[in-house]
């Protein structure tokens, strides 16, 4: 187990270095860079920027600047923004707590909600249960995150007032407050996740009511909520989980949109604000995070699958 | 006689206390304005060009001048006055008694850290060094006459220098200790200047919070100044609308104007604008023949365009320079730009383009004429999709390209476009930048040269007599016009949109000022 996970960190470092050159390569190669984006100003001090470009080295080829920054990276440095001269790594530590609080959030709800609809759907199979939450998941998986949280922002923001519609909150507003301020951004996010999930949940838990051991446990007069339960929901979460796992990635990568749209200052709102201005050692470093993440999330789902389930070994 | 008294001291009683409650005549203090904001990273007032956090400094911050809410005008601030004994020099008088703010890490309580010349001068000399956003143009020198005195040289006239609110009006006086003790990443993240407000806290991509400073030397109304970052346009007119921000400085979609004129409780106030307009790549076959840059100024009726996208939200241009400018609007230049589609097909024509195959688009040596308009978001994609079809209907195979900002400046100023949409500011000296052919390669997409014009703009750039600047603007404006490089389109008020309980707001002009001789904000109880 413990080599298997040593294994696995290990093959991360080819990917994450092979992430870095395709976006490199990308980013620099597209039309459009900081440099020039200042110069197109037409306040601009263009001497000053010259010379901030020769500084910072953007005025070399991009392969050397590549070379250049992933030496830096060696040594931990993430290189300083082309823009607004701070160091990454500060802004990234800045913001990860904030988009992964996100991303747990939205996790959590659609959990919370995908499980028991999903498993009410299976159990009265075919009752208005069943279409009203294979209805939501449609609604859940064609509604486009944006335009779901704007339609929330404007109901439950501005017709309503119940909710505060931007931002964390003032930092010394106590928990209440800032968890109401995380509700819209949650649930924005976690809402496809949810439909996805509450579809799987539902076609799982009907799989294993066929299956010969809810027979037997039916025939042995064991209670229908305790097979529904124990036996059918325990066996059908393993494809839930494994979709959950790979999911779980993508909601790093939809905070992007989500963050945005609710002022949540995490890495998404960073790597938007980034890209717009191909500030690329800011592109590059959020890049890297969620490239992270997404492998060290993989892993963990493929650890998980030993608990959920016995029969699987690594070794 | 006595009761004529009383109901005179009545009746004026009436009108004065109907004056203040309607009007809102009597400033009330207290209260926290929160403004909405798109993105705050640092707080460097030298090392930003982003509309937030520059007002952000405008509030930290007082620089010498402040630009006029009327006229455009400079007026004093930090400077009582100032004079041009000749005309490469200026001579500022500061005003006594005004500190930089206390109770931070640098200047305690009762420091009593006065503004001097001195730090005029280091504050002129670290712009100079570091600011990328702006230039001050060439200073020869800069020193303190005395205490209270600054005299700037420069080595030819820069008219400018004061006027333009990028030059002078842009350069917040800073205390030297500040960024010795703090550092310049520190100093980014705590500013402290001689301001009406005094930074609190700051987190990035988050807001900042301001406090008044209480030994300003004009009255400040506000308790705090809240920025609230909202990234989203959209979410920020909702936030208003909602009553989470007071002001919307920036309105970026005139469509949001309808949901706002709607709103009992919102206003908008507008200030200035920007220029916009179809450039043309003067290099790029065949838009380097003017015939053909004629015609299809001539084929387009814009003032229908205008009417039906932007109209009564700007005016019609038919040069660059702006009304609100102090020199070089020419409303004259209208006569350049008649709407004559037959005339313009008749110039097409002769310069060789027929229709020869059939296919209702004109062509020559059996290339067809082709105008691909590429252009960034906004008011103008509307606008240009109108002119395209007008050009469609002379026979010119026209479309509209919107890109990513960084891919359109990317194309204009490496000249990777034939027509473009033409934007700017419509700052002091924008028809040098997008003209001037020594900023080909930066901000003159148009890669149009001209030694006349070159000559004029550059004796413009070099005479303190303003009424000689504006001659020969308006000549360099009207050679441009008359080279048809661009084709004026029209100048889109800037707008703000305000809770109506805000009292005295000036929407932003080159940093946002909330406390000057003409104004501070208050707000209504």
């Amino acid at each position: 187990m413990g080599k298997y996970i040593v294994r696995r960190l290990l093959a991360t470092i080819p990917v994450l270095i092979g992430i870095t050159f395709v976006v490199f390569a990308m980013v620099s190669l597209a039309p459009g860079d900081a440099i020039k984006l200042m110069l197109g100003s037409e306040t601009v001090n263009a001497a000053n920027v010259e010379r901030l470009q020769k500084e910072l080295g953007l005025d070399r080829p991009w392969y050397e600047q590549y070379l250049r920054y992933m030496l830096g990276l060696l040594k931990g440095d993430m290189g300083r923004s082309i823009v607004y001269h701070r160091p990454v790594a500060d802004q990234i530590k800045e913001k990860i707590g904030n988009t992964v609080v996100l991303a747990i959030s939205s996790a959590i709800f659609a959990l919370v909600v995908s499980i028991p609809l999903g498993v009410l759907a299976a159990a009265k199979r075919r009752s208005w249960v069943d279409y009203a939450a294979t209805t939501l998941a449609m609604i859940g998986v064609s509604l486009p995150g944006f335009y779901l949280g704007l339609l929330m922002i404007l109901l439950f923001g501005v017709r309503l007032g119940w909710l505060p519609i931007r931002g964390m909150g003032a930092a010394d507003a106590g928990l209440w407050a800032y968890l109401r301020h995380l509700i819209m951004p949650s649930i924005t996010l976690g809402s496809a996740l949810a439909a996805i999930l509450t579809r799987l949940t539902r076609s799982s838990v009907l799989e294993a009511l066929s299956q010969d051991y809810v027979r037997t446990a039916r025939a042995k007069g064991v209670r229908e909520k305790i097979v529904l339960y124990k036996h059918a929901l325990r066996n059908a979460l393993l494809p839930v989980a494994t979709t959950f796992g790979l999911q779980f990635g993508s909601l790093l990568g939809g905070a992007v949109i989500t963050e945005t749209i609710f002022s949540w200052p995490g890495i998404g709102m960073l790597a938007v604000n980034a890209v717009k201005q191909r500030d690329i050692p800011v592109i590059q470093g959020t890049t890297l995070v969620f490239a992270l993440s997404f492998v060290l999330v993989t892993l963990a789902v493929d650890i998980l699958y030993m608990l959920i389930d016995p029969r699987i070994r690594y070794e | 006689m006595f009761k004529r008294i009383a109901l005179s001291v009545l009746a004026a009683l009436l009108v004065v206390s109907a004056s203040a409650s309607v009007f809102g005549a009597t400033p009330a203090r207290g209260g926290t304005l929160k403004v909405s904001a798109s993105s705050i990273q640092q707080l460097d007032p030298y090392k930003t060009a982003a509309n937030d956090e520059t007002n952000i400094c405008g509030l930290v911050f007082d620089p010498l001048v402040i630009i006029s809410k009327d006229n455009f005008k400079p007026m004093p601030h930090l400077a009582q006055k100032w004079e041009t004994p000749d005309e490469n020099t200026w001579v500022f008088h500061l005003r006594k008694g005004v500190y930089f703010q206390e109770g931070n890490e640098v200047f305690k309580k009762g420091a009593k850290r006065e503004v001097t010349a001195d730090d005029v001068v280091y504050s002129i000399q670290r712009f100079l060094k570091v600011s990328t956003a702006f230039t001050l143009g060439d200073i020869k020198s800069v020193k303190a006459l005395d205490r209270y005195t600054v005299e700037i040289k420069t080595p030819v006239p820069n008219p400018f220098l004061v006027a333009d609110s990028n030059r002078i009006p842009s350069v917040g006086i800073v205390p030297r200790e500040a960024i010795e003790k703090l550092g310049e990443d520190g100093f980014a993240r705590h500013p402290i200047g001689s301001g009406p407000f005094a930074l609190k806290s700051f987190t990035t991509d988050q807001g900042a919070v301001l406090e008044r400073n209480t030994n300003y030397w004009l009255p400040v109304y506000l308790d705090k100044v809240e920025f609230v970052v909202i990234p989203d346009p959209t979410v920020q007119i909702l936030a208003l609308t909602a009553g989470e921000v007071d002001i919307v400085p920036y309105l970026f979609n005139l469509d949001s104007m309808a949901t706002v004129a709607k709103n009992p409780k919102l206003t908008t106030l507008s200030r200035g604008g920007s220029y916009r307009g179809l450039g043309f790549n003067v290099t790029k076959p065949p838009f380097d023949e003017l015939e053909v840059r004629d015609a299809i100024s001539k084929a387009m009726d814009i003032d229908a365009a205008f009417n039906a996208v932007v109209a009564p939200h700007g005016e019609r241009a038919y040069g660059q320079c702006a009304p609100w400018l102090p020199h070089g609007y020419d409303p004259s230049l209208k006569s350049l730009w008649e709407y004559d589609p037959k005339e313009a097909v008749a110039i097409l024509n002769k310069a060789g383009f027929r229709d020869t195959n059939g296919d209702g688009i004109l062509d020559r040596n059996g290339k067809p004429l082709k105008v691909e308009i590429k252009t960034i978001a906004g008011s103008q994609v509307r606008t240009l999709t109108i002119l395209a079809t007008q050009l469609k209907k002379v026979g010119i195979d026209a479309s509209v390209l919107q890109q990513d900002t960084a891919v359109w400046v990317n194309d204009v100023i490496d000249g990777n476009t034939q027509v473009f949409f033409d934007f700017s500011f419509a700052g002091t000296t924008g028809l040098h930048s997008l003209f001037h052919s020594s900023s080909i390669g930066k901000t003159n997409g148009h890669y149009y040269s001209s030694s006349t014009v070159d000559s004029l703009l550059d004796a413009a750039l070099k005479t303190v007599d303003y009424k000689k600047l504006t001659s020969l603007w308006k000549q360099a404006q009207r050679k441009i016009m008359e080279d048809k490089a661009s084709i004026p389109l029209y100048f889109e008020w800037g707008y703000s949109i305000v809770n109506k309980k805000v009292n005295d707001f000036v929407p932003p002009w080159g940093g946002m000022h909330l406390v000057t001789l003409e104004n501070s904000v208050w707000i209504s109880k």
